[in-house]
């Protein structure tokens, strides 16, 4: 094979990881964006609900005895299995240990945050909960090349899975917060908080749905990660919301579109910073991009700056 | 409101007290390992949870196994012995505090752990306090020799050394496999995994082959699909992956799935038997790994050993285990040649330790601390894993 094409290949192939990455980063912002859109709190607990959706993925295929590959209903089911049980988990959350706090000052819900998140992780490692050792994740979605390999490229069916599922979530998102009656609740809460409670909006019911969706939203991406590499384990979901986090802060926290241009541009900046030779970087440049963000463009790439309320 | 206060309060009262509960009873005499009578106290600190908890586990049901039997058999001096496990969760900051509160305890002797980076986090802490240390299976050279201050007084081990577990692999990727090509990828952030990297590569290139990639990774990667593009474009013959189990596990499995089917290679790291291939058999044709120790090996006091240890646990233990089992035997011995608990008197028959005899063979303590041991090379394939070669140390 000559040189160039190879070279093309290999960046074609990069470009398909950093699709896959970012996608499953902006899944995870969403949840983050969301939250922050309407309370203004970062919810550090987010990236351990995404492990939680992991494993009730695993413990739903496991009742269901779901082959490998299963048949896409079971999938399909497992999937709204995990995001049904981590909307109530996130629910709880926002119940138990942020509502008391919600006329305390930010930096003590922050703290709560992850308290919640500190719980998650080692609660998660007891021995009757899941256990502190990886558990191995059934190939639901097959993690398998499906190209010829004489193109030299790989391309999985979970990934693409994983990358059509980020793009159908967010746009169903959108909608709903642009044209549905909760979402428009929601906008109202966000923009402020005691005027939609004077105009008998349901604040605190408002509030719960948004804790759901993002922790649904949560799931789905943990159930697709752990398909995709196998495995589960307790602290699967650090990492991974911190990177989500960034994401969410460098798209403009607190728009939706943002967490996906945020998602994907760290996904792909991460990808080829790694796969060109400097792959000791991979997490300090996503940390780096934060830093460089808040200094020059605090709003974030899509954020609109919002006047502090006096 | 005032009810909902008062049962809170109860409610408080009653978790304070079940925490206080819990506490141990005080310490006792902290300054010369505990007093003439009563326990002999070994602390044993290990990743009991977390990404490596299978090192603690399997390493703790060794050490146990041990006490166990040199307690039946009566004791050491007399006395029984009592291992303290404590936890610290895969972490390098989990271990200071252990230390001190074994340091507290009165133990006579420590031992732990697994990961080379854990066990330098407590050697200071052990050197200050003047308690013998023995690490298990920790293999990185600064485990027992600082390298500004030279050899570390209270630091022992009972298993091989990086620069030679990285030379085994190398003399088996080039002798045993007859590959020229090597591409790494390894740890950055484990010193385990950087020093076992950095001696293959000297020994690998010094056989005459050549390393055409170093990649690198982080303890919370998941993902290694850049690296691994780029190593699958610069064609290597073998992938050298020195790094732990369970992203092992995680890398294996992503590089065949991109198509880069050449045998991959890693150390001691990878000993997880239960879970390493579980689920992912396919992808783990074709891979091996050195190690300490096979259950498989016919060496005297091998079988009595695996059958005792399946007694007791029902499973077959890996080397991390018979490491376990040797680094406690070990501190029985030195406490039974030293006639006393003083840590001292112990520390310096540990250091005198000539041709002991484990079941992970023979330990005689070197002017480094280090035994010198044989290895073995096992494939990743079935239970327990095939033995393919053994070498001797040289």
């Amino acid at each position: 094979m000559p040189g160039s094409a190879h070279h093309l290949l290999e960046f074609v192939q990069h470009l398909i990881n950093g699709l896959y990455l970012g996608g499953t980063y902006a899944l995870i912002a969403l949840g983050y964006t969301m939250v922050y859109g309407v309370l203004r709190l970062i919810n550090f607990a987010h990236g351990d609900v995404v492990m939680v959706g992991a494993y009730v993925a695993l413990f739903a295929a496991a009742g269901l005895h779901a082959p490998a590959p299963a048949p896409w209903y079971q999938t399909l089911l497992i999937f709204l299995l995990a995001m049904a049980a981590c909307a109530l988990l996130g629910m709880l959350i926002e119940r138990v240990a942020y509502r008391p706090l919600r006329q305390a000052p930010r930096l003590a819900a922050l703290i709560t945050a992850i308290g919640v998140s500190v719980l998650l992780e080692n609660g998660g490692q007891l021995p009757w909960v899941f256990g502190s050792q990886p558990r191995s994740v059934p190939e639901l979605v097959p993690r398998v090349n499906i190209l010829p390999t004489a193109w030299g490229l790989s391309v999985t069916p979970i990934e693409l899975v994983t990358i059509g599922v980020t793009l159908a979530l967010m746009v169903a998102l959108q909608m709903l917060v642009q044209r549905t009656r909760i979402g428009k609740a929601m906008r109202a809460c966000s923009m402020d908080r005691e005027a939609a409670y004077l105009m008998g909006i349901p604040v605190n019911r408002v509030i719960l749905v948004t804790f759901a969706l993002g922790s649904a939203l949560a799931a789905a991406a943990g159930m697709l990660i752990a398909v995709k590499t196998g495995q589960a384990h307790a602290f699967m979901g650090l990492m991974l919301g911190l990177k989500a986090f960034v994401a969410a802060v460098v798209g403009g926290i607190g728009s939706i579109p943002g967490a996906m241009v945020g998602g994907f541009s760290l996904g792909m900046i991460e990808e080829m910073v790694a796969g060109y030779g400097f792959s000791s970087w991979r997490d300090a440049i996503a940390f780096v991009l934060l830093i460089l963000i808040l200094l020059v463009r605090p709003t974030g790439i899509m954020g609109r700056a919002v006047p502090e309320k006096v | 409101m005032a009810w909902n206060r008062t049962l809170f309060l109860i409610a408080l009262a009653a978790i304070a007290a079940a925490i206080v509960g819990c506490k141990s009873p005080g310490p006792n005499a902290a300054g010369a390992g505990n007093g003439g009578s009563g326990k002999i106290i070994i602390g044993h600190y290990a990743s009991m949870s977390g990404d490596d908890a299978v090192f603690g586990t399997t390493t703790d049901h060794g050490a146990k196994l041990a006490v166990e039997e040199i307690n039946a058999a009566g004791g050491v001096l007399g006395r029984q012995i009592e291992l303290i496990t404590l936890d610290t969760r895969s972490t390098d900051v989990g271990v200071p505090p252990i230390i001190d509160r074994f340091y507290q305890e009165g133990a006579t002797a420590i031992v732990g752990e697994v990961a080379s980076g854990r066990t330098l986090a407590a050697a200071p802490k052990v050197e200050a306090y003047g308690i013998p240390m023995v690490s298990p299976s920790s293999t990185n050279v600064r485990v027992t020799v600082d390298p500004d201050r030279g050899v570390r007084k209270w630091v022992f081990r009972t298993c091989f050394i990086d620069p030679f577990q990285g030379e085994v692999i190398a003399r088996f990727a080039h002798g045993k496999l007859g590959k020229r090509r090597a591409a790494i990828l390894f740890d950055r952030a484990q010193p385990y995994s950087v020093g076992l990297a950095e001696s293959f590569k000297q020994n690998f290139i010094r056989l005459g082959g050549q390393v055409v990639a170093e990649e690198g990774y982080t303890k919370d990667d998941q993902e290694f699909g850049s690296q691994l593009t780029r190593i699958k474009g610069l064609d290597p013959d073998v992938l050298i992956v020195p790094g732990y189990y369970s992203q092992v596990k995680l890398i294996v499995t992503q590089a065949r799935g991109r198509g880069l089917d050449v045998p991959i290679v890693g150390g001691d790291g990878w000993d997880d038997p239960q879970g390493l291939t579980r689920g992912a058999e396919q992808a783990f044709k074709d891979t091996y790994f050195v190690n300490h120790f096979s259950p498989l090996e016919e060496r005297e006091g091998v079988r009595q050993f695996v059958e005792a240890y399946r007694q007791r646990w029902q499973e077959d233990p890996n080397a991390l285990a018979a490491l376990g089992y040797d680094a406690v035997q070990l501190v029985a011995d030195a406490i039974k040649r030293a006639g006393s608990t003083d840590r001292t008197a112990v520390r310096d028959a540990l250091e005198k330790t000539q041709n002991y005899a484990g079941v992970t063979g023979t330990i005689s303590v070197d002017a480094q601390h280090n035994p010198r041991k044989t290895a073995v090379v096992v494939k990743a394939e079935g239970s327990p894993f095939p033995l393919v070669d053994v070498y001797p140390p040289q």
